[in-house]
């Protein structure tokens, strides 16, 4: 069967849709990661799965923000090397949904 | 000690979105807290009475039934005592006939506090006129814009250390006594996060409301109201060369160093000599430039 | 201990489920505790969302249908395979569904959890926002009160209710809950966009209050394991995928380019046209079904909704909320008689457990218990729907040629690319899973 050439997909960057989300972002991380065990992690599945794209590899360092989380708690659930430490973020901090 | 403390509830900024095409502020996703530097405010007054180890705090909010919540916090922060002061008339109000109002409230006391905190201004419409006038109204001096604020006993006396913040990055020690009245800007402090029977308390608290207009000392010129907006419009700010700091740093920190390292102390240079050598001075100066 | 921190029983979160079983035991006089972490309820809180059998809290709350903030009542629903060009619907709508109480009605979380614990609220709980809990408090093996993340944070009753989400930490740290693995739980990530109420009717072909509930599989997520909803609110559209958190992670793709891809598919591009984006959320959902399901009490707690893994995840079925809310009251009503008697041992608590196993919370989870693994089979998700677009092609397609009959079409269509016998198991499971 003759296949149709997909249009290629335009993707929004993230930073701008998380700029659509309020965020009452506290001094204190709510999450912490281990990258000294990040350093031997092939298929990082956090850069994948988190929903904000808080999780970057540069330069073959892991780093990441707590900043614009969305509290999901998908990285922890998906970190097969537990170098994530997940706690909420203090009563009344983080992010606050509005129209979802 | 007492102080009192002005508060607003208004849209937290994080919470503004600008539509970008428009230009318009979609004001239902807005979440409604306690003025940013309002909490500052109430923060350095109750810093204040706990080093004192005497006085009250009393905090005072003119708004509808919703903002009690920011009363709320407040008792929880501390406050003693909280009043809300509302008419149905007054949503149309602007920032002197608020002041207005909270003057002729904090007049129907037997006297007036010794100091007064404001927030410097409100998130939403960040008039900064609120405090002034209300200093105005109540014939008290006033320092605006506070980042800096340090008590001490001067025989016997209260004496204030304050800096404030001016324009471009400059600022200004000045040394006070109460009465006084100060608008604070919202990184004086941090606010304090209420203790579990504090919260619990404030959330079950009464609160009594007052119709400003059954004050005695209301007056109010409504003919002077005072701002029209003519025009909203996002800002444009110039483009600045930014240090792009670590971004292992908390927000707070990063922000601290683009704003540190972004921009150096304006330098000024005097020169001295004849009229001659001065002006051969200026001609390099101004070549070196790019001027001439 | 102070007697403002005594209560006769703590419910932990404020979302259906908390908020459910606080307004009953706040209406039978109880002293009660509502805890959440939000700035104010709703604030954490995402589902699609279509709030199925309404008439559960519309049974307590007489003026639900005049007060709570929903947005359409659900008429029409559908279910669509999208191939990578083409798209399947069945497409089923009923009057039947427009009548009070509804079958399912449309709601936004931030203002419908907010309400319903105002409710809450009114009947005299406590609702205490903005304030985490920790950890349970405990008397030898008995659970007495919670830990919150504030000075002096500790809060005691003789019972707790933990209704505190997906992530269900208290659950885990009573040592009801084990930990989570990739395979049985999702995420979902959704944009709600704005299109105004007429734009809405007109394109979807309502009339006033009605509203659409539509699901898709197949290519909606790509070769990740999981599927797509779009619903009509008042006047936005709420959009969004779920997918397995391992099958991301193994396809390395990330979430909202799955959600970019789904949105501008051409079956989906011409529905959301125009839309204007408001806000984009993400929450975990606990599909792991009847596998996932905890042990539900112990002395002194209860554990109800999403973190007790209470969800109905089958396929095209996507219904939490109302097993949030039917567990919440379970619960409470489960507190109730505990209180009546003074006994708040495992033992009387297990009544919870019964009252569940007698109402569709525990029977449907447990009759469906199959449906997760069968929905994740890597053929159902991708290869039948592509096949039966394909196969739906042919059978429409008019070339000037003798076509073949309907059924050796699909037949071809299917066996170039499984075996008989393949086939054959499949439908097996599909029997099973969903039909008896
Ligand atoms: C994308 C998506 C789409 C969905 N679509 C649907 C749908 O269409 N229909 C449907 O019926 N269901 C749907 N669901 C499922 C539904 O959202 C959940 O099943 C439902 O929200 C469960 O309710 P709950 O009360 O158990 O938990 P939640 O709604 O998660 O409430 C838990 C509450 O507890 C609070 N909390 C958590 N931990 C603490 C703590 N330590 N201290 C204080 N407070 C705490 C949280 O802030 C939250 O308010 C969907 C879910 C997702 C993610
Ligand atoms: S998955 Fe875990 S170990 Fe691997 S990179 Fe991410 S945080 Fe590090
Ligand atoms: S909790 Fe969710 S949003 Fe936050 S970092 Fe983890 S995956 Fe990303």
């Amino acid at each position: 069967m003759q296949q149709i050439a997909s249009e290629p997909v335009v993707t929004q960057p993230i930073e701008e849709r998380l700029e659509l989300v309020r965020f009452k972002v506290d001094k204190r991380p709510h999450i912490r990661v281990n990258t000294e065990a990040c350093r031997g992690c092939d298929l990082t599945p956090c850069v994948y799965v988190c929903p904000a794209g808080l999780f970057e590899i540069l330069g073959g360092e892991m780093h990441f923000s707590y900043e614009h989380c969305l509290e999901c708690g998908t990285c922890y659930v998906a970190c097969e090397r537990k170098a994530i430490e997940w706690d909420y973020p203090r009563g009344g901090w983080g992010v606050s949904f509005r129209a979802s | 000690m007492r102080i009192a403390v002005c508060l607003k509830q208004a849209p937290d900024c994080s919470s503004v979105y600008v539509d970008p095409v428009s230009g318009e502020v979609d004001t239902e996703r807005f979440v409604q807290t306690l003025n940013a530097a309002d909490a500052c405010a109430l923060e350095a007054a109750l810093r204040l009475k706990e080093q004192s180890g005497t006085g009250s705090v009393f905090a005072l909010t003119l708004g509808p039934g919703e903002s009690e919540e920011v009363l709320r916090v407040a008792l929880a922060m501390g406050a003693d005592t909280i009043e809300r002061l509302w008419h149905p008339s007054a949503a149309d109000w602007g920032p002197l006939t608020i002041a207005a109002a909270l003057a002729a409230r904090l007049r129907a006391d037997p006297s007036l506090p010794d100091l007064i905190f404001c927030g410097e201004q409100s998130s939403d419409w960040a008039s900064g006129t609120v405090g002034p006038a209300l200093a105005a109204y109540l014939g008290l001096p006033q320092i605006t814009g506070v980042i800096g604020l340090e008590a001490q006993q001067d025989s016997g006396q209260l004496l204030l250390r304050v800096t404030r913040r001016l324009e471009r990055g400059y600022r200004e020690r000045l040394l006070a006594r109460p009465p006084l009245l100060l608008t604070v800007h919202e990184t004086l402090n941090e606010p304090r996060y209420p203790s579990l029977p504090a919260h619990l308390a404030a959330l079950q608290a009464m609160i009594t409301v007052r119709d400003p207009l059954s004050l005695p000392q209301f007056a109010a010129d409504f003919e002077a109201e005072e701002t029209t907006i003519v025009e909203v419009r996002t800002p444009r700010p110039r483009p600045h060369r930014l240090l792009i700091p670590d971004s292992q740093l908390s927000p707070f920190e990063r922000i601290g160093a683009i704003i540190t390292g972004g921009t150096s102390r304006r330098q000024a240079r005097l020169v001295e000599g004849s009229p001659e050598e001065l002006a051969h001075e200026l001609v390099r100066f101004l070549k070196e430039r790019g001027f001439v | 201990m102070h007697a403002q921190q005594q209560f006769d029983v703590i419910v932990v979160g404020a979302g259906p489920a908390g908020s459910s079983a606080a307004l009953v035991l706040a209406r039978a006089g109880l002293r009660v505790a509502l805890i959440e972490r939000g700035e104010y309820p709703g604030a954490k809180n995402v589902s699609g969302a279509v709030f199925y059998a309404p008439g559960l809290l519309a049974e307590l709350l007489p003026t639900f249908w005049d007060e709570a903030p929903f947005e359409r009542y659900i008429t029409r629903r559908v279910l669509t395979f999208l191939g990578k060009e083409s798209a399947f619907s069945l497409d089923f709508r009923t009057r039947h569904f427009a009548i009070p109480p509804y079958n399912g009605v449309t709601v936004l979380r931030p203002k419908f959890d907010r309400w319903l614990a105002s409710k809450a609220a009114e009947a005299g709980a406590l609702l205490i926002t903005s304030t985490v809990v920790d950890d349970l408090l405990y008397e030898g093996e008995r659970v007495i009160g919670v830990q919150c993340r504030r000075d002096d944070g500790a809060l005691y009753a003789p019972v707790v209710i933990a209704a505190d989400g997906a992530n269900s930490f208290l659950a885990k740290k009573a040592g009801l809950q084990r930990e989570f693995s990739a395979e049985e739980m999702s995420l979902g990530v959704k944009e709600v966009l704005r299109l105004g109420a007429r734009t809405i009717e007109e394109r979807f072909n309502l009339t006033g209050d009605e509203g659409m509930a539509s699901e898709y599989v197949g290519e909606a997520t790509g070769s990740v394991k999981g599927g797509a909803f779009l619903y009509t609110n008042r006047d936005t559209l709420s959009l969004g995928i779920i997918v397995q958190i391992a099958s991301l992670a193994q396809q390395r793709v990330r979430p909202y380019e799955l959600l970019d891809r789904f949105k501008q598919h051409p079956a989906v591009a011409p529905l959301v046209r125009d839309g204007v984006t408001l806000e984009y959320s993400a929450h975990m959902i606990p599909e792991g079904g009847w596998q996932l399901v905890p042990r539900l009490v112990r002395a002194g707690l209860l554990v109800a909704g999403d973190a007790a893994a209470l969800v109905f995840a089958a396929g095209i079925f996507l219904e939490g909320m109302n097993f949030a809310v039917a567990s919440g009251l379970a619960a409470a009503e489960t507190v109730l008689e505990a209180h009546r008697h003074g006994d708040f041992s495992t033992t009387t608590l297990t009544g919870y457990q019964k009252r569940l196993e007698q109402s569709f919370v525990l029977q449907d989870l447990q009759r469906f218990r199959l449906t997760p693994a069968f929905v994740n089979n890597e053929r159902l998700q991708n290869l039948y729907p592509e096949l039966l677009c394909q196969a739906a092609e042919q059978v429409f397609r008019s070339e000037g040629r003798p076509r073949k009959k309907l059924g050796s079409t699909i037949l071809t269509a299917l066996r170039s690319k499984v075996s008989l016998w393949t086939l054959l198991r499949d439908g097996w499971q599909a029997g099973r899973a969903l039909f008896f």
